[in-house]
């Protein structure tokens, strides 16, 4: 049986490496570009890359079966740095500093929204919210840790007013409520469904058909503060803030990742990655890592894939008498919705899967215990799509939405005569970047799926065994976010 | 059009549509020997258990 195992793990790798070879002889970029050629320069054709990084999944998975024989994320390695740099970082100032900056830009939002211009590129509203907050935050929180945490607006209110509270009151709030733990995670998916909701399929525009206004992105901020102050008085500032608030848990998801981490007001050191082994523990956690991935898998598809099939649903409901306006919005979430339950599919399916395997667990609990392994690809599938978008809007950002947040002519910081440049990056740097993305994405979800999975099952055939549906997974994931990223680049 | 002319016009465009297929492919070989993989396990579960 050992011997058998060994013989046939290499079959698909072999399989896909002679393919690959002979295709690239077979088939040179230039023969099967088609329009494509003006933009990209590669040396072979796009879906040639899908089956290169399949390949290099595949070779990363035999050699992690032959090499990565215990667990190293599961154990809690988490030390403090020196006390004098925790300190330096951590303290009731920079909090209070942090806090206060995060209140004033949910104020400039609020503001800019409500009372500058409604053309979405002038006004600083939109960009900040959905590029600077919603990704660059994301992306850094990788990095720096949950230092979203400080920046919190609604946690610095909730802080403040609890303070002022305690001043007048002389004792402190008590919650009328305590919190749920069967509810978990749940608030936090309702809030990022709603907030990419808004983003994707409430935007869409049509003939008629205004899509996402900074009006509508300010009275969505004050509705939100609203809920999330009621929220925290219920339950608690901090309760709320680790389990309810939307923002905080999705930002905490991504800074899982992190080597970085606070706990009880002191900063420490953890190794890259193994924070995720512990981030899943509340109901909801992996809906909201779907959820993410969904959200982005359908963004990609609206601009190839889906766009003839949503215009079409969109005709066919206007057709019924629907008006334009929720016609569009309509189409938009059914598709939304869709690509949440296709990338749902595609995960519990490849965890019903591992539940072939011999004396294993429920796939409810796979699923719980291998669902922080798809953290980086919901990473990765930010970055791939949305690393343009980053790099075009942050010049505005930065320059004339910095200057002139209301778009109406300000020279708030002083005038600047700088545009976007769109041309800072190629069309075949930034078909690199995607590639690059989804496969370092994807391997180091194959790294983390294989470490729980020595981590839980008895012996390493089994491990091993259980791990074919993850390959058969990152695969998927991998050739359907290039299918969708050359479509949308097309 | 004349659905005979529907059925041309889907293949004279196969060269657009074909290489759609082309990104299933390492999909498909994977979970092939996935496939392979679980049938001859349970194959030899079978007969382990029989003896």
């Amino acid at each position: 049986m050992r011997r058998l195992n060994r013989a046939r793990r290499p079959v698909a790798a072999s399989v896909l490496a002679a393919g690959f070879l002979a295709s690239a002889v077979a088939f040179p970029a230039a023969a099967g570009a088609h329009a494509l050629v003006g933009k990209k320069d590669l040396p072979i054709p796009e879906w040639l890359f899908a089956w290169g990084a399949s390949l290099v999944l595949i070779v990363s998975f035999i050699g992690l079966t032959v090499a990565w024989r215990k667990a190293r994320f599961e154990d809690d390695r988490w030390r403090p740095v020196s006390a004098a740099l925790s300190r330096a970082l951590v303290n009731r100032g920079t909090e209070i500093v942090a806090g206060a900056i995060g209140t004033v830009l949910l104020g400039v939002v609020v503001w800019a929204g409500l009372t500058g211009t409604e053309a979405p590129d002038r006004n600083f509203s939109l960009t900040f919210v959905f590029v600077t907050i919603w990704l660059c935050v994301a992306a850094l929180s990788v990095l720096l840790g949950d230092f979203f945490r400080a920046f919190n607006p609604w946690r610095a209110i909730g802080r403040a007013s609890g303070a002022l509270f305690r001043l007048l009151a002389g004792q402190a709030a008590q919650t009328p409520l305590r919190y749920p733990p069967k509810l978990g995670r749940w608030p936090a998916v309702g809030a990022i469904f709603g907030f990419v909701w808004l983003e994707l399929a409430y935007a869409t525009g049509g003939p008629g058909v205004v899509g996402l206004t900074p009006r509508v992105v300010a009275i969505a901020a004050l509705i939100y503060t609203v809920y999330t102050l009621a929220m925290m008085a219920l339950y608690g500032v901090e309760e709320w803030c680790d389990e309810g608030e939307g923002f905080s848990v999705y930002f905490s998801m991504f800074a899982s990742l992190a080597p970085l981490e606070v706990r009880e007001g002191q900063l420490g050191r953890r190794p890259f990655l193994s924070g995720t082994t512990s981030w899943m523990v509340s109901p909801g956690s992996v809906a909201l890592v779907l959820l993410t991935i969904g959200a982005t898998t359908y963004d990609g598809a609206t601009e190839g894939t889906l766009a003839e099939p949503i215009r079409t649903v969109t005709d066919a409901l206007l057709d019924a008498g629907i008006n334009s306006g929720l016609a569009f919005r309509l189409s938009g979430t059914i598709f939304l919705l869709g690509a949440i339950g296709f990338v749902s599919c595609l995960f519990w399916g490849g965890v019903a899967g591992m539940h072939m395997v011999r004396g294993t667990y429920s796939t409810a609990v796979l699923g719980r215990l291998f669902a922080h392994a798809f953290i980086p690809i919901a990473l990765a599938y930010l970055v791939a799509h949305y690393f343009t978008l980053v790099l075009y809007q942050e010049q505005a950002q930065f320059t004339y939405l910095l200057t002139d947040p209301l778009g109406g002519g300000a020279t708030l910081i002083g005038e600047t005569t700088l545009s976007i440049n769109y041309g800072v990056i190629g069309a075949t740097a930034v078909w690199y970047v995607q590639v690059a993305a989804l496969v370092v994405g994807h391997v180091i979800a194959l790294i983390l799926g294989h470490d729980r999975a020595v981590a839980i099952y008895s012996d390493p055939r089994s491990a091993a065994r259980s791990q074919y549906w993850m390959l058969a997974l990152m695969v998927a994931f991998t050739c359907t976010g290039l299918f969708l990223l050359s479509q949308a680049n097309a | 059009m004349s659905p005979i002319l529907e059925q041309l016009q889907l293949l004279a465009h196969a060269g657009h549509w074909l290489v759609y297929v082309l990104y299933a492919v390492p999909v498909g070989i994977v979970i092939g020997s996935l496939a392979v993989s679980v049938v001859r396990q349970r194959r030899e579960d079978n007969q382990s258990g029989e003896q």
